[in-house]
């Protein structure tokens, strides 16, 4: 967490002219350090998702080797990764999730410092898994459920939700990782019904929810992206309340995850109060949360991934060995061009290197924090530039 | 389109700021003591 107030102070004074953007930038690369890992180990799914935010159904370009993958692995944890997410395509399709698993229990036991690990899964193959998965001590797994039956299986699968939660509840009972998740896409299909979703999934004895908003491609249905207003209405109303209704106590941990893709839209939400930007905290992971918690105990949590301070935090890594830090690349049915290299061809230190280079994302963000093209006199670090308007004009003076 | 009113999709902003957390809970909000408190902007 000391990086984070680091990282704020660089970009307070870079915004005050106090240093260049060369200074910015190497300052910012001296602090950061790679964090989490979140790997794909394979190019298959047997679900078709309305809102899969993949470019590219099903490849069949060559997989890394079980000892490729442990030598990535090493060369991630030499560089400081706290946190593997083995992440897609769909991990429990095929074997070779356990063997990778076995490998990082393996590392956590001789690195003498906390390692987590744990994964996303459409809970397809989880119930004739969970007996392979109950020697793997994860921290945790999620499983991707979007609502009661009908919302869920209209945009995963059909029969996915029965599957999914048999799995699910059989997982929890054998207690195969610390804490077992449910995460769901919010859209504007579920918001509604997600509150009494995650009430109803509570009564079965799920403590965890993960609630991440639907990323929009350009394949992603109009129908199911949300609106603010409906947002809102999930946000500040329909959640809380449904979650306030039940008995105290109440250990619920709902964690809702807000992307930076449109940063007038969370700007919006500050300024409607919807948001307090003076709240916010910094957890051991540099995770960027602001939380509320409710009479009867029920926590929930809004967890943001604001750019200037999750750059160079997180890494993903394909199945082929392409190692990329933009989501946005994943979109793309050619990510390969979109990442800064293969495993395969360079060490991970040297592929991170690549991520604070000049033409980088890191440099076009310091860019846009410029008074020339701020309209308003302008706040640092999180200085929108162009748009009108800025939700920081209300925020404190100082760090 | 009127992608501005939407959540996430706002595409007619000129703003190249798409990066986002890779997809999973990550196990969680990591916190072993009382979470410490950042303030994320300041106002010149």
């Amino acid at each position: 967490m000391d990086s984070v107030k680091t990282i704020l102070n660089l970009w307070q004074d870079f915004g005050l002219s106090k240093i260049n953007r060369a200074q910015l930038l190497d300052g910012i690369h001296n602090i950061r350090r790679l964090t989490e890992v979140s790997l794909d180990i394979n190019f298959q799914c047997n679900f078709s998702c309305a809102y899969c935010s993949y470019g590219f159904k099903q490849l069949h370009r060559r997989e890394l080797t079980l000892q490729e993958w442990r030598a990535v692995i090493d060369d991630c944890v030499d560089n400081g990764a706290k946190l593997f997410a083995l992440a897609g395509k769909e991990p429990l399709i095929n074997d070779r999730f356990r063997e990778i698993l076995l490998y990082l229990k393996t590392i956590r036991q001789n690195l003498g410092r906390e390692l987590i690990f744990g994964l996303v899964t459409n809970g397809w193959y989880l119930e004739e898994n969970t007996d392979n998965l109950l020697d793997m001590e994860l921290n945790y797994i999620d499983v991707s459920l979007d609502g009661h039956k009908e919302i869920h299986d209209k945009n995963r699968k059909k029969g996915s939700f029965d599957r999914a939660l048999s799995g699910l509840l059989l997982a929890c009972e054998k207690k195969v990782a610390k804490k077992v998740f449910i995460s769901s896409v919010l859209h504007a299909g579920n918001y509604k019904d997600i509150p009494f979703f995650v009430r109803d999934m509570y009564s079965k004895g799920i403590k965890h929810f993960n609630i991440s908003l639907l990323y929009p491609t350009a394949n992603t249905p109009e129908h199911l992206l949300i609106r603010k207003n409906e947002y809102r209405d999930f946000f500040t109303t329909l959640l809380p309340s449904i979650m306030g209704s039940l008995p105290t106590p109440c250990d619920l941990e709902i964690i809702i995850d807000v992307f930076t893709f449109a940063l007038p839209f969370l700007r919006d939400l500050v300024q409607e109060q919807v948001i307090d930007i003076n709240e916010i905290y910094v957890d051991d992971i540099d995770s960027l949360f602001s939380f509320r918690e409710l009479a009867n105990g029920c926590t929930i949590y809004t967890r943001f991934a604001l750019d200037h301070l999750a750059y160079g935090k997180a890494i993903k890594i394909t199945a082929d060995g392409y190692c990329m830090v933009d989501y946005e690349a994943l979109t793309m049915a050619d990510y390969w061009r979109h990442s800064v290299g293969n495993v395969l061809d360079r060490p991970i230190s040297v592929l991170y290197e690549r991520l604070f280079d000049d033409r980088s994302y890191l440099a076009r963000l310091a860019n846009q924090v410029s008074k020339e093209v701020c309209p308003k006199e302008p706040c640092y670090p999180l200085c929108l530039g162009k748009n009108d308007g800025c939700m920081f004009l209300k925020a404190s003076t100082k760090v | 389109m009127n992608t501005k009113q939407y959540m996430i999709g706002d595409m007619n902003t000129k703003i190249e700021i798409r990066m986002a957390s890779f997809a999973g809970s990550k196990g969680g909000i990591h916190v072993k003591s009382k979470p410490v408190k950042v303030k994320v902007a300041v106002r010149r």
